[in-house]
């Protein structure tokens, strides 16, 4: 594909999620076959072999092939999955379950910037399909593509395409998720995909590329509050330096600022960026390390925030729950919080109102337990003081996961500060 | 009315990584071949079907000749199934003349007489033949059904390692053990060994093999000699 050269090109981090059947596999086999990003002889060999079993070449099972790349390609990050458009690339992230989807993206192991919901336009929507439209809700996501997947079942019929998009809508816009675009596809055949599909005339808007590069990748918001949630702390050649990540905002040399929860002040000496010295100023996104004038009590789970702008602090929040583990949370039981790098215990202390995700009826108000795939609008209840956002101000750091012993068992966004 | 899929090197690994729930059924395991001292296709499914270890007698007949080691109807449980269809079963009704090629295959690709794609074509043009007849059969009369399906074997030999092919033969085979599972009656799948990769080839796996029932079997980690008995009490 023509369009920028390799080395001026962006990356943006997409999320596939939806109903395990409705066909994420074919879709991200197809998109990486339609950009030319998988191995060509790998291809052709499939492809031969299909045609000696008499059977298309099936889409879902490209994705076996790239994974054989990266596992003999020892170089590349084996968690990165590229595939490439004029305008940009795209790295897949793997999202085999919303568990690890709500984990990654709470913790910010892998941050989407955009999410393709996909349902099977043949079968509709399904409890999982809801679930995971949910998610991205909890989560904020506002680059939103809903795929209707397998219309060469319905025999691309707009009537059915309509049905279908008229009831997700109904449904998203209950839980304030704006689609910017619907496109009826055909991941197996390829239609909409990258190219316009031969078979739906009827369908004007674009296709799922055009798609995907109308959306913007990640700004650097500098005008935004500044929260470095702090990773470590290292000694080196001398000087102390703390390292994370800027979540948000942006962090300059000689800048004033605070530590939270101890409430610290002091000013910044310098900012360290492996192989970038002289770095004065430092952005969202970015991994860095910070001197400061004044020597520090600092440890990881504090933030660096801005002395204009602070954050919340205090023991207790009010947050939307999403319960994902088998076993349902009862009041007061022992959990840890995990928010940013801070890692805190903490008990579920009320459970005002819990809904079903999928249909987001009410099932309770005062409850005593949430069980598995419920939200609950709840307060949870820290053990020392937690730094914090309101989700609606700072995403970054006022979303959380809960964790029983090494199970994440629950995702969540800051609603407000106190019970 | 039993039916009984036989899978050379369907391995329990692959089975349950890409997910084919059909050859997986409603119970499924490993077998325990333990007792022979290496994973051979004729001793294995011969001593399967007598339900005894017959490894020392046929190795005893030599690499070429064991190929056309057969038992008799009687010797096996197959006696008690007499409105049978036996199709392909080493050790009572396997395809010579296919067998044969199948080594010149090999023999071929490892001198590097032919490309990949050269030598999965007869084995998978042969798979396709087969699964057909075993599909036309399925709607036939009889009291047992029996097929052998080499395809997961032999091109595992050559291509275990990659993943995407290996995927679509397995699928393959899920699909086809569906459309037996549809007409509902016990239904018995079973490997003579697994498959460990080799870079991009594979091996046979020693120790165990793979099997799976319709039904509740109670069946842990048999020996695939003492399925002769519970194919006799369970299937007729």
């Amino acid at each position: 594909m023509k369009g920028k050269k390799e080395s001026e090109k962006e990356n943006m981090k997409i999320v596939i999620v939806g109903h395990v059947d409705h066909g994420k596999s074919t879709l991200i086999g197809r998109l990486f076959f339609d950009t030319g990003s998988l191995p060509q002889g790998k291809i052709e060999e499939l492809k031969k072999t299909c045609e000696a079993m008499g059977r298309p070449l099936e889409f879902g099972f490209l994705m076996d092939s790239l994974e054989e790349e990266r596992d003999q390609a020892i170089t590349i990050d084996t968690t990165q999955t590229f595939f490439k458009t004029g305008k940009r690339n795209y790295v897949i992230i793997d999202a085999p379950g919303h568990k690890e989807f709500i984990k990654n993206m709470v913790t910010g192991a892998s941050l989407a910037e955009a999410a393709i919901l996909i349902v099977d336009a043949n079968e509709g929507i399904q409890e999982q399909t809801k679930r995971h439209a949910y998610i991205l809700s909890l989560l904020g996501m506002k680059q939103v593509i809903v795929v209707l997947n397998k219309m060469d079942l319905v025999e691309y019929k707009q009537g059915r395409f309509e049905q279908v998009k008229e009831e997700m809508h109904k449904f998203l816009d209950k839980i304030k998720v704006k689609p910017e675009f619907t496109i009826p596809i055909s991941a197996r055949e390829g239609d909409n995909i990258a190219k316009r599909s031969k078979s739906m005339p009827w369908f004007k808007g674009k296709t799922v590329l055009e798609s995907l590069d109308s959306f913007q990748v990640k700004k650097r918001e500098a005008s935004s509050a500044l929260r470095m949630p702090v990773q470590d702390v290292y000694h080196i050649g001398g000087k102390r330096i703390v390292a994370g990540r800027v979540e948000s905002g942006s962090i300059s040399v000689g800048e004033k600022i605070l530590l939270l929860p101890n409430g610290t002040e002091t000013t910044v000496k310098g900012i360290e960026i492996f192989l970038k010295p002289g770095v004065k100023q430092a952005f969202a996104g970015q991994s860095i390390g910070i001197t400061t004038n004044d020597p520090l009590f600092i440890d990881r789970g504090n933030v660096v925030c801005s002395e204009n702008s602070k954050p919340s602090v205090g023991n207790e929040f009010q947050a939307n729950l999403f319960w994902m583990a088998k076993q349902p949370v009862k009041l007061n039981e022992r959990l840890s919080l995990r928010l940013a790098t801070q890692r805190i215990g903490c008990v579920v202390s009320s459970i005002r109102k819990r809904y079903n995700s999928s249909s987001l009826e009410l099932l309770g108000e005062n409850a005593e337990q949430l069980n598995e795939t419920e939200v609950g609008e709840v307060v949870i209840k820290a053990d020392k003081p937690v730094v914090f956002d309101d989700f609606n101000d700072i995403p970054e750091t006022g979303r959380f996961v809960l964790e029983k012993g090494l199970d994440t068992v629950a995702g969540g966004i800051i609603t407000a500060c106190g019970a | 009315m039993a039916i009984i899929i036989g899978i050379d090197a369907l391995d329990p690994e692959y089975a349950q990584a890409f997910n084919c729930k059909n050859l997986m059924q409603a119970h499924f395991g490993k077998t325990d071949i333990s007792g022979f001292s290496e994973p051979r296709t004729v001793v294995l499914w011969s001593s399967f079907l007598a339900g005894k270890n017959l490894e020392k007698e046929i190795l005893a007949l030599g690499d070429r000749e064991m190929w056309n080691f057969s038992l008799k109807p009687e010797q096996t449980f197959l006696a008690k199934f007499p409105k049978r269809i036996v199709v392909d079963v080493p050790g009572f009704a396997y395809s010579k003349e296919q067998h044969l090629l199948e080594r010149s295959q090999l023999k071929k690709f490892f001198s590097k007489e032919i490309s990949v794609e050269e030598f999965d074509r007869p084995i998978l043009e042969y798979h396709r033949g087969i699964k057909q007849r075993f599909l036309q059969d399925l709607e036939k009369d009889f009291d047992l059904l029996f097929y052998y399906f080499n395809a997961a074997d032999v091109i595992g030999h050559v291509s275990f390692g990659n993943k995407a092919k290996m995927r679509l033969i397995y699928n393959d085979l899920d699909e086809l053990a569906g459309r037996a599972a549809a007409k509902q009656h016990k239904m018995l799948i079973l490997s003579d060994h697994g498959m460990k990769a080799v870079g991009n080839f594979g091996d046979h796996a020693s120790g165990y093999g793979f099997w799976s029932t319709s039904f509740e079997a109670g069946l842990h980690r048999p020996k695939i000699t003492s399925l002769r008995s519970f194919i006799e009490k369970e299937m007729l």
